[in-house]
């Protein structure tokens, strides 16, 4: 699959819009894909983009979900049918990113990346429709992408998802946070040996790419390798121009070049997926020396604006499975399901089946030290019915449950800050320091039975004879939204 | 290149004395109609009516990216290949997470 044919899985249901009018890179596409990300959630494809004849924009495609299915664009993405449930894409995504089945090398004239073909003087960035996406922004930016960086030491290949500024016709930058494993540890092992370190983007190709680049695999894992495992069958990649580095055949934009020692420019302002502008900072120069694409190239990007966006609707699908596959299968924790609010993705929720305040330490000390735990500073633990895929459920229970005197547990005071989340001061942020992470016992396990309020919905508050009889009846009656019933234990 | 230009608050900053001393100054800008990044020897002033034959120069905040209402005026006298310029680090200004400076 490419993302062609996940644009017609996409039209198929309902979750694509076509807009053949002209737009504007400047400004309208992102206000455009914003709005349809809030009210619509639905990728747009846009056939005529001012400035740039040939070419076509696809906004947000992964984001193509509401907060109450935020799954759903991944589980397209990894060719599972419409309608698939929070629990089944877990089922089946967990086993899948585990798999690793290596990409196969083919020709480049058989990679449709390679149709159009750009070297040295003639590659430049601004011949691409690169979206100036949000007015405080320091430039135009690339959102929709991996970039590939190989460790000169053991030949790995990190595959991440890192926006990318353009700055010049063959000149860019890109947010580099010093502790992610891709780019910035593996660029600086070619700096201290005064080498360059080679590096390609490739925009498009298998829609699977996202989520493997999204989930944060571990060093020495090459995400090339998950896609195949998600979709049964090896991703083709072709050999880059300039290096020998390996892209997604069926990319739509492939950008070759190489980060210089010592290079650094200002990078930023940009609004991340976090709904905050995350300032400048100053990162590597990416040279460019080479770019390829198709005849009829789509350039894609992410909106940020709304809640559900890229920067949720793919990591946070996949850090739920994670999560529950680290504590459960790989610790053994009395672990019933774990929940990541599409608000705001530091704050984790966990359900347990054994709810003794022992776990819930256990459990925090080794959730909040796992990979992707510099994203996470709220974990909230409750009972083994609650249900931790929607917020508002959640924080109902924390609401009920949590006693402020004593819920409250600050597990660590002095942990490695992500400048991409708000937490605290822009000085602790930019050092990285100073993060605390708390959990909340949102559990009824301690109390006394009298102060434990009876729980009361649709499903605890009716006997089933009266739930089917609505049920049955409900179409009858005149509703034209679905009758919709939620998991209980 | 374009009628109007950017730059960031912090880098301007850098740039003050000679801005004051009605000095040349060699700084990058940014064109507002591409967002292109040039290097150029300009003249720089801190209003238009000081530098009636300048082009506009909005100042962009490093944190919030939001531009100062009352622009600045750029007068360019020259556009410079960054890739024939030596690359000098400490002409940035942005939060140097890695240490370099």
């Amino acid at each position: 699959m490419d993302i062609r044919d996940y644009l017609r899985v996409l039209s198929k249901c309902d979750r694509l819009m076509e807009i053949d009018g002209e737009v504007d890179w400047n400004l309208e596409v992102g206000a455009i894909q914003g709005m349809s990300n809030r009210v619509a959630h639905k990728a747009c494809l846009f056939n005529n983009i001012k400035g740039y004849p040939g070419w076509r924009m696809l906004g947000s495609p992964w984001a193509c979900c509401s907060r109450e299915d935020v799954w759903m664009g991944n589980a397209l993405a990894a060719g599972l049918p419409p309608g698939t449930s929070r629990s089944e894409y877990h089922r089946v995504i967990d086993r899948k990113l585990y798999g690793s089945i290596s990409p196969t090398e083919i020709a480049s004239a058989d990679a449709p990346c390679k149709e159009v073909i750009k070297l040295g003087k003639e590659a430049n960035l601004f011949e691409l429709p690169i979206p100036y996406l949000h007015s405080t922004d320091g430039g135009r930016y690339l959102t929709a992408h991996v970039i590939l960086h190989r460790d000169p030491d053991t030949g790995w290949t990190n595959w991440g998802w890192y926006r990318f500024m353009a700055i010049g016709p063959r000149r860019a930058s890109s947010l580099n946070v010093p502790t992610q494993q891709g780019p910035a540890i593996l660029f600086q092992k070619y700096w201290a040996r005064g080498k360059a370190c080679p590096f390609a983007l490739a925009i498009g190709g298998d829609p699977a790419i996202a989520i493997a680049a999204a989930f944060g695999a571990g060093a020495g894992v090459c995400e090339a390798d998950i896609v195949g495992s998600i979709r049964d069958s090896p991703l083709e990649v072709v050999r880059c121009e300039t290096n020998n580095l390996l892209v997604p055949a069926r990319a739509e934009v492939v950008i070759e070049g190489e980060i210089l020692p010592g290079e650094m420019v200002d990078e930023g302002p940009f609004a991340e997926f976090s709904g905050f502008v995350h300032g400048r900072m100053q990162n590597p120069l990416y040279r460019i020396n080479c770019i390829t694409h198709r005849k009829d190239p789509i350039m894609i990007f992410v909106s940020q604006v709304g809640t559900v966006n890229e920067g949720i609707c793919v990591p946070v699908p996949n850090i739920e499975a994670d999560r529950m596959h680290l504590l459960v299968e790989e610790k053994g924790l009395p672990v019933r399901d774990v929940g990541v609010a599409a608000e705001q993705p530091n704050s984790i929720f966990v359900s347990m089946n054994d709810t003794r305040q022992h776990f819930l330490a256990q459990v925090a000390a080794v959730s909040q030290a796992s990979k992707l735990a510099s994203y996470e500073h709220h974990l909230w633990f409750f009972d083994p019915d609650q249900d931790v895929g929607l917020s508002h459920y959640a924080l109902e229970a924390w609401a009920l449950n949590c006693d402020p005197r004593t819920g409250f547990h600050i597990s660590d005071e002095d942990a490695f800050n992500n400048p991409l989340l708000f937490i605290t001061g822009l000085e602790e942020r930019n050092k990285m320091i100073n993060a605390a992470k708390v959990w909340y016992d949102c559990t009824t396990a301690n109390k006394p039975p009298e102060l434990i309020p009876r729980k009361d919905n649709f499903e605890r508050g009716y006997d089933k004879d009266i739930q089917s009889r609505v049920k049955e009846r409900w179409i009858e009656m005149g509703f034209d939204v679905p009758f919709k019933e939620i998991e209980t234990v | 290149m374009s009628a109007e230009y950017e730059i960031h608050k912090s880098y301007i900053d850098l740039f003050a004395r000679q801005i004051d001393a009605k000095e040349q100054v060699t700084c990058e800008v940014v064109s507002r109609g591409d967002f292109l990044r040039h290097l150029v020897r300009a003249n720089i002033s801190r209003s238009i009516e000081a530098l009636p034959k300048g082009q506009k120069l909005w100042l962009r905040d490093d944190g919030s990216g939001l531009l100062d209402t009352e622009p600045y005026s750029i007068e360019i006298l020259e556009e410079l290949d960054p890739d024939e310029v030596t690359f000098i680090p400490e002409k940035g200004v942005g939060v140097d997470i890695y240490g370099t400076r």
